[in-house]
């Protein structure tokens, strides 16, 4: 049972200022995911709250409690980090166990709940071994191992998957998102990953050199960036940015780059008129466009035609490069196309996914 | 004909099975062993000059010294004669070699210890710092950079009875003045105090390297675990460091039991072999008293003792160490 609230929080080591005036709300058993770039700042948040790094401004709640005074040991988190930092002498018992016998929790209990923990994550066997007996995966099930026996209200998590291979990875996503539903508890967890991000947060923090860009649920985050930086940020392959103005054309909102000239679509129309005439960043993610000779219907303003640069088949679809005036774009389309390398090509841009951003930095969404 | 058809598609083969197949390739082209051979005595041939100077300096003097112990070999006798174990006799009656041991083995049980401890604790509160780590290690570790008849003038200047720095101290502070060099209650603790002075920079400066070892992540794990730092130390690098503390205890045992030096400039032994140990009174017995034939039996005692110790060091320490690096 725990909300955690950070009220401007500002972090800063000498001259370099790691986070800037964080402010963000969690609920009781959300699962929160920080994400963004390296040296954003993510890890320094984290262990604000976990107490390893004190604030050099703000406040930071938990569970309606001022915690920047309070011991770690007092604050009712558990923290699972990136290399594990398991005890290399200890056995994963003792590793598990160690916490507890601090805490003066009696012999018996700590038995039992080592050994519900050590069920729950399937290492039962591997309780006599010590940390050097063990695979990447087995260490992390031990790491979140220890965590869990503690029974704290809010789990910390940084970038716990980052040494995994890409398989387990996928695994072990999934087996933190049971092992949230399970505990009901708050976790927060780090990464620089958006995939991971978007596939296990309730709601994604999206942070740039210290600063939070946007909060929001992912497919949100996803749907209505509200900056180039995370509409850049989210998605895989990356949304394509191109420079363009608005103009109106036989009665209607044209976004216009020169190279190509796309129709805004009624249900936009009348936020963007108001930018009529200007430039901006128009924004389309490669998965929007389309290889016309897959389409059965579509609008036929929206078609242009460009030479292929490059094809990467990924299995389920095509990644292509495709030159647009001085510009590479990258499409996403069916996996059965009949494009070649150097030839031209007729896609469709799907204008209902369209997105602008001002051209000033912070390039915010118009 | 058949040779040569077999032999083709072995080498071809050799990469992707190199062991099993080189050897029937050898086997049967007789030249892969002969060139592991070869690897290997190249080997050896790198170790040969370094093998010869231990043979020389080191190695020959045990054996030639362990055979002489068994020798009357002084002033009456100048000439080597074989006396069975007659030297070991007579030390086992003589009560002086009993003192001298009884000195020695205080020394080291009283010295290394604490010697440790603190140089650990010294490592570990230095490591934690980041600003002035390096004042602190010269600080600490420049009692051992000077040489150690410098080392013994200074101490032989602080022991002094009245001008010296210690007593102007206890007779500030009301206590009665000590005879520290010259009395022999206190002259071999004054040795100690002076040696473990000049010895635990060094420790500390292993341990310090020994501590980079620790992972970081460790010791904030066992923060929010809620161990204090005490325990954090205790539970977490004591054990760590456990291969480091190894290396320093059987260094340790070694410096101590071969203390001379600062013996041989600030008491010579005394007051009446209060503060003589096994290595001076080897000295005592071979150029004071010419008789080479006791302090060779001397040395062969002191080889056997060190050997035995680091041998049940090792033995007992060895295998139950941790080692960080997986
Ligand atoms: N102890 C420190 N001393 C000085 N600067 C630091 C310290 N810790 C972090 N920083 C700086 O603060 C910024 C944020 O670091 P932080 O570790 O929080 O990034 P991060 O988002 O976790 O990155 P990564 O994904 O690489 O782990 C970086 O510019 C980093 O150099
Ligand atoms: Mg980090």
């Amino acid at each position: 049972m725990a909300t955690v609230t950070f009220h401007d929080v500002t972090k800063r080591f000498g001259n370099t200022t790691a986070v800037e005036e964080f402010g963000l709300d969690i609920q009781d058993k959300e699962f929160v995911v920080l994400v963004g770039p390296s040296g954003c700042g993510k890890s320094t948040t984290l262990r604000m709250l976990a107490g390893l790094e004190k604030s050099t401004e703000g406040t930071i709640e938990i569970d309606g409690r001022v915690v920047n005074n309070v011991h770690p040991k007092d604050r009712d988190i558990a923290m699972v980090f990136q290399n594990y930092a398991l005890y290399p002498h200890m056995t994963v018992y003792k590793n598990m166990a160690f916490g507890l016998q601090l805490r003066r929790f009696p012999k018996n209990e700590i038995n039992r709940r080592v050994h519900e923990a050590a069920e729950i994550l399937e290492i039962s066997e591997l309780l006599k071994r010590k940390p050097r007996e063990l695979s990447g995966g087995q260490r992390q099930r031990v790491a979140v191992g220890r965590a869990i026996v503690r029974k704290p209200s809010v789990f910390l998590f940084d970038e716990p998957l980052s040494n995994l291979d890409a398989k387990l990875r996928v695994q072990m996503r999934g087996e933190i998102l049971k092992l949230h539903q399970r505990l009901q508890s708050t976790i927060i967890y780090v990464t620089h990953d958006q995939v991971e991000a978007m596939t296990m947060g309730s709601k994604i923090v999206i942070m740039n050199e210290g600063r939070i860009l946007q909060v929001g649920k992912p497919i949100e985050v996803y749907d209505h960036p509200e900056n180039m930086f995370v509409a850049g940020f989210i998605g895989s392959p990356a949304m394509n940015f191109l420079e363009a103005k608005l103009i109106s054309k036989d009665s209607n909102l044209r976004v216009d780059g020169g190279t190509f000239l796309l129709s805004v679509p009624n249900s936009k129309e009348k936020t963007y008129s108001q930018h009529t005439d200007k430039k901006c960043f128009f924004g389309i993610r490669p998965e929007h466009i389309y290889d016309r000779e897959f389409l059965k219907e579509y609008d036929s303003r929206n078609v242009f035609t460009a030479r292929v640069e490059l094809i990467e088949p990924v299995g389920s679809f095509v990644i292509l490069q495709i030159a647009l005036g001085n510009d590479t774009i990258v499409a996403q389309v069916d996996p059965h196309t009949q494009a070649e390398v150097g030839k031209e090509i007729e896609l469709v841009v799907d204008m209902e996914q369209m997105h602008l951003f001002s051209t000033a930095p912070p390039h915010q969404a118009i | 004909m058949h040779i040569s058809s077999w032999k083709k598609p072995l080498r071809e083969n050799k990469p992707l099975f190199n062991r099993g197949l080189s050897f029937w390739g050898g086997a049967l082209s007789g030249r892969e062993p002969m060139r592991e051979k070869l690897e290997q005595f190249r080997s050896y041939l790198f170790l040969i000059p370094g093998l010869f100077f231990l043979m020389l300096f080191t190695y020959l003097p045990i054996l030639w010294s362990s055979w002489l112990s068994f020798n009357r070999w002084n002033l009456l006798s100048p000439k080597p004669k074989f006396a069975g174990w007659e030297n070991f006799v007579e030390l086992w009656h003589h009560d002086v070699f009993w003192l001298v041991m009884k000195n020695k083995f205080f020394f080291v049980t009283i010295s290394i210890f604490p010697t440790m401890f603190l140089a650990l604790v010294f490592a570990i509160l230095i490591d934690e710092r980041l600003k002035g780590r390096v004042y602190y290690i010269y600080s600490l570790f420049y009692p051992t950079l000077i040489p150690m008849a410098a080392a013994a003038m200074l101490w032989v200047y602080i022991y002094s009875p009245n001008l010296g720095i210690l007593n102007i101290l206890l007779a500030e502070l009301g206590i009665t003045k000590l005879g520290w060099l010259g009395s022999s209650e206190t002259s071999l603790w004054a040795l100690i105090i002076m040696t473990f002075w000049k010895n635990l920079g060094f420790f500390m400066l292993i341990y310090l390297a020994g501590l980079q070892n620790v992972d970081r992540e460790l010791y904030e794990a066992a923060y929010i675990d809620g161990a204090g730092w005490w325990r954090r130390h205790i539970k977490i690098t004591f054990p760590l460091v456990g291969p480091t503390s190894l290396f320093v205890l059987v260094t340790a045992i070694i410096l101590t039991f071969r203390v001379f030096d600062q013996i041989h400039l600030m008491t010579e032994g005394g007051p009446g072999n209060s503060s003589n140990v096994v290595v001076y009174y080897i000295f005592e017995n071979g150029f004071k008293f010419f008789d080479w034939g006791r302090a060779t039996s001397l040395t062969t005692i002191l080889v056997c003792i060190l050997l035995t110790l680091t041998l049940i060091i090792f033995g007992i320490f060895g295998k139950r160490i941790t080692y960080t690096a997986d």
